[in-house]
């Protein structure tokens, strides 16, 4: 247990992300494999069922310490962290606990869950006893499943792969079954297997750059593919031998995320990977009433969106066909090839569909032993299965740029942010000089809201600002809506700081708040979803334009305003997709 | 009552006089030297003997200072007078308030554990206690010193190790006398801001022993990179020292860097867990050593401690300067 809490407390003091993965590594390298196995098994945010809540708890700790529940959330308001509240109310001890993580978890964790009340409580008080006091808080969060110690997951991939020699996807991916923490299964996970690895391997995917003057500069039309620029998770099918995966952006597997996306992947065939984003389903029933409460994670969890509709992967460029790298191909050689794939794709598809549904299915379409039955037809028998849910990504024929930008006018709905520009005889950009393709988006909405807030710069320089937050009304509270460090005139931002600097309301660490007062107009792009939000929505891509000195707090947009605007779309990023 | 809470401090009306009064008035008795406990601008000042050179400093050479002995008492207008060491920092004083068989006493801030640059804290007999209660939460419960001074060291030797400057971040006066003082014997290549300098001599005429230590400033800082321990009240001079942000590592001594809950943390940096206030137990050990039968608390949000000593059975009431207004309506 003392290494785990060395760990914690050296990632709590590192300044920077190189000396936090270090301290991760040395952790993991080492601790006997069983407690990695373990340590591993609580960042990767996994639960051990211990039927201990935070009730008896906090029996336990007014019968330790004679402090009454009254008490103890009273102090608890303090902190907002019940673990750490309870820990820090027994008197401080110093001494380490020399039993290892797994020990104490095979002895003092494992076994709650059979236990009556009174065999609980003697175990956790006797657990309590051999902790010192900053063990006691990981203890505490262990047994109520809360354990956030700051360490983002893919930090710990990352540790893990370089431990191995081995990519973090390989890592993400293997950890996104459901294993059981022992020595084995980590000494397995951080084991290279050259030919399985090779099968899930990814590319780097482009990002679009955004093209900021006219697209006239970029030649001929005809020399061009336009396609819309999609909101969703931008994605990454592998689809090699036995194995097909799917990655977020950053290399991590959306495998949990999109089962069925998967299983129907089975049906590409090997050798196959594809670029594209997935569209996540409508948000059908966005209840306005209960703004601005804060929805319970719940709400956006991916089940209960797939109960409605199911995710889109929509295509947009292939990458690996036959099990060739085809990147060097012209984007026209690899549409021809992908449009052919999804083709086939679909016929298999469209054949297993209706041999599900007669009762007649054929072995041969399903080419892996992957694929389950049991879930294809589960999803026939809700009658939910979605036209088409892998598919090419729509080509925008125009036969002018300035047809092109009639479309981008009139075209985009909630679903696109602007579109991509792509060179038809170009390959598929991966070093700096390769023709990228071009985001093309949509003038900016303008709006008036109203200054609730910001943030100071670095600790020390008192005198900076870094980032302003404006808010929009609602009821009496003006929930921020908006942030953004950039401010258009400089005068502006002078006076802004100014005000802000003599007008503080209250401070709360590195945040100024304000009186709602000073007016800006904002440019933005987008109202999308902040479901973790207190306004429940943001404004993408904010700036300020101009002090807006001529109007009054009755001329912003409140927060109604902006939600009846608000495409009702699930508007994902990755740390959203990861919710689960 | 012998002691009235004013906007301007705490007031007694027999003997005419403030305690840590928050603006200047004719006659001033002072705690400890802390900037918001001693204010410039009275006539009078009466101060432990240790407290007087640090009042001095900080206030002006030519304050009227009257200093007492801790224990030894004055008669202010018939108001029996004594300070008492309150082990918050050098010179830190109760102050003990007799009149008409009935006494009360001012913490002013304390702290029960083991502090070596002053005198420990006593706890004075009293009627009525006016304490102060920083860190009256039952949440707040000191590590020993010795176990934070061994954690500095560690970190001090990581830092060094990875060749970073170790920045310490700490009030100038009281607490980074007292992390000199626990590294005296470990001291090399020790750099202290020059606001700390100025009050060592202070310390020093009290027999206190310091390690060897240098003036901070960008040469210093710049020839011992990546080994020195730094001392400094404020960041910023750190900043216009060193050039590349990676190249040091700051951290707070305080109390309050025992909440390490993420969402505190957020606002707040990381450190070490060293008070010169007492925590949850000493706050209770000494309110009820002094036998008081009425607890009147200030300094600090002391909603929870003032119910937890009223289950006790002890008559505790919340002084606060917001609601000083009021209670000067009332006498
Ligand atoms: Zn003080
Ligand atoms: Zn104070």
């Amino acid at each position: 247990m003392q290494h785990l809490q060395k760990l914690v407390d050296q990632i709590d003091l590192a300044p920077n992300a190189s000396i936090k993965l270090d301290a991760l590594k040395s952790y993991f390298q080492s601790v006997p494999p069983e407690d990695a196995a373990w340590a591993l098994f609580f960042l990767e945010e996994r639960k051990l069922c211990t039927k201990v809540g935070t009730r008896l708890l906090k029996e336990l700790i007014t019968s330790e310490t004679g402090l009454p529940a009254e008490m103890i959330d009273g102090s608890n308001a303090k902190i907002h962290d019940l673990p750490e509240t309870l820990a820090l109310m027994l008197p401080w001890n110093g001494r380490s606990c020399e039993l290892s993580l797994s020990t104490l978890i095979i002895q003092f964790v494992e076994p709650l869950a059979g236990f009556a009340a009174q065999a609980k409580r003697e175990t956790i008080r006797c657990a309590w006893k051999t902790l010192s006091t900053p063990e006691r808080i990981l203890f505490n969060k262990l047994l109520v499943g809360k354990f956030q110690i700051g360490i983002a997951r893919e930090m710990v991939h990352k540790a893990l792969g370089e431990i191995g020699g081995i990519s973090p996807g390989v890592i993400s991916h293997r950890l996104a079954s459901n294993w059981p923490p022992d020595a084995g299964t980590f000494q397995r996970l951080i084991q290279a297997d050259p030919e399985n690895d090779l099968a899930i391997e990814t590319y780097p995917l482009h990002e679009a750059m955004n093209l900021e003057g006219r697209p006239e500069t970029l030649g001929k039309i005809e020399n061009w593919v336009t396609e819309w620029a999609l909101r969703g998770v931008r994605a990454q099918l592998t689809r090699r031998k036995d194995a097909i995966a799917l990655w977020s952006k950053k290399g991590i597997t959306l495998k949990n995320n999109f089962p069925e996306l998967l299983n129907l992947s089975q049906l590409l065939p090997t050798g196959t990977v594809m670029d594209g984003v997935i569209l996540l389903p409508l948000k059908r029933h966005r209840d306005i009433a209960n703004l601005p409460k804060k929805p319970s994670q719940k709400n956006a969890s991916p089940s209960e969106i797939h109960a409605h509709e199911t995710p889109v992967f929509v295509v947009h460029d292939l990458l690996e066909y036959q099990g060739n790298d085809i990147r060097q191909c012209s984007f026209t050689q690899r549409r021809t090839l992908l449009e052919q794939l999804i083709q086939d794709w679909k016929q298999q598809w469209l054949i297993c569909r209706s041999n599900l549904s007669t009762g007649n299915v054929n072995p041969d379409c399903m080419q892996q032993e992957m694929f389950s039955m049991s879930e294809i037809i589960g999803m026939e028998s809700t009658g939910q299965v979605p036209m088409e849910p892998v598919r090419a990504s729509h080509q925008i024929s125009a036969d002018s740029w300035q047809g092109l930008r009639q479309c981008l006018l009139n075209g985009p709905d909630d679903r696109t942010r602007g579109m991509i520009l792509k060179q038809k005889n170009a390959s598929y950009p991966v070093q700096e000089h390769d023709t990228p393709w071009w985001q093309w988006k949509p003038a900016p909405n303008t709006v008036h809201l109203v200054l609730v807030s910001a943030l100071r710069n670095t600790p020390g320089h008192m005198e900076s600002l870094s980032e302003y937050h404006f808010g929009a009304l609602s009821g009496q509270e003006w929930p921020c809506v908006a942030k953004t460090s950039i401010v258009v005139r400089e005068e502006d931002r002078r006076e802004m700081d100014k005000w802000i600097l003599s007008n503080t309301l209250r401070k709360q660490g590195p945040l100024r708040h304000v009186q709602p007062q000073m007016i800006f107009e904002l440019t933005f792009d987008q109202v999308v979803d902040a479901p973790r939000s207190h306004s429940q929505i943001k404004l993408t891509n904010a700036r300020v334009i101009r002090h807006a000195i001529e109007l009054n707090l009755e001329n912003t947009v409140s927060l109604g305003q902006l939600l009846s605007k608000s495409p009702s779309i699930f508007d994902s990023t990755e740390a959203d997709v990861r919710l689960d | 009552m012998l002691i009235l809470s004013r906007p301007d401090g705490l007031y007694c009306q027999k003997g005419d006089f403030y305690i840590d009064p928050s603006r200047g008035v004719d006659r001033a008795v002072i705690t400890h030297a802390h900037a918001d406990h001693a204010r410039r601008g009275s006539k009078h000042y009466l101060s432990s003997t240790a407290s007087a050179p640090l009042l001095k400093r900080r206030l002006g050479r030519k304050i009227s200072i009257q200093s007492l002995e801790y224990g030894v008492s004055v008669n202010i207008q018939g108001v029996k007078v004594s300070l008492h060491p309150a082990g918050h920092i050098l010179g830190s004083s109760q102050v003990r308030l007799e009149y008409g068989g009935e006494i009360w006493v001012v913490s002013g801030d304390y702290k029960t554990c083991k502090d070596t640059t002053c005198t420990p804290f006593e706890p004075v007999a009293c009627h009525t206690f006016i304490s102060e209660c920083t860190f009256g939460l039952p949440i707040f419960r000191w590590p020993s010193p010795e176990h934070e001074w061994q954690r500095i060291l560690q970190w001090w030797q990581d830092n060094r190790d990875t060749d970073r400057t170790s920045v310490l971040k700490v009030y100038s006066l009281g607490k980074a006398q007292r992390v000199l003082q626990a590294l005296k014997d470990v001291g090399s290549e020790i750099l202290v801001h020059p606001s700390i300098m100025d009050l060592v001599p202070a310390y020093e005429t009290q027999g206190i022993v310091f390690p060897p230590m240098q003036i901070a400033d960008a040469k210093s800082v710049r020839k011992s990179k990546g080994k020195a321990l730094v001392l400094t009240p404020t960041c910023n001079s750190m900043e216009a020292w060193m050039d590349e942000p990676e190249s040091w590592q700051m951290m707070e001594i305080s109390g309050w860097m025992q909440v390490r809950s993420p969402r505190r943390k957020r606002h707040l940096s990381c450190g070490f867990i060293v008070s010169d206030h007492a925590d949850w137990d000493g706050l209770n050990q000494s309110i009820h050593a002094t036998g008081a039968s009425q607890v009147l608390l200030t300094h600090g949000d002391g909603i929870l401690l003032m119910n937890w000593l009223k289950r006790k059975g002890l008559e505790t009431r919340i002084l606060k300067p917001d609601n000083t207004k009021k209670e000067l309506g009332k006498n």
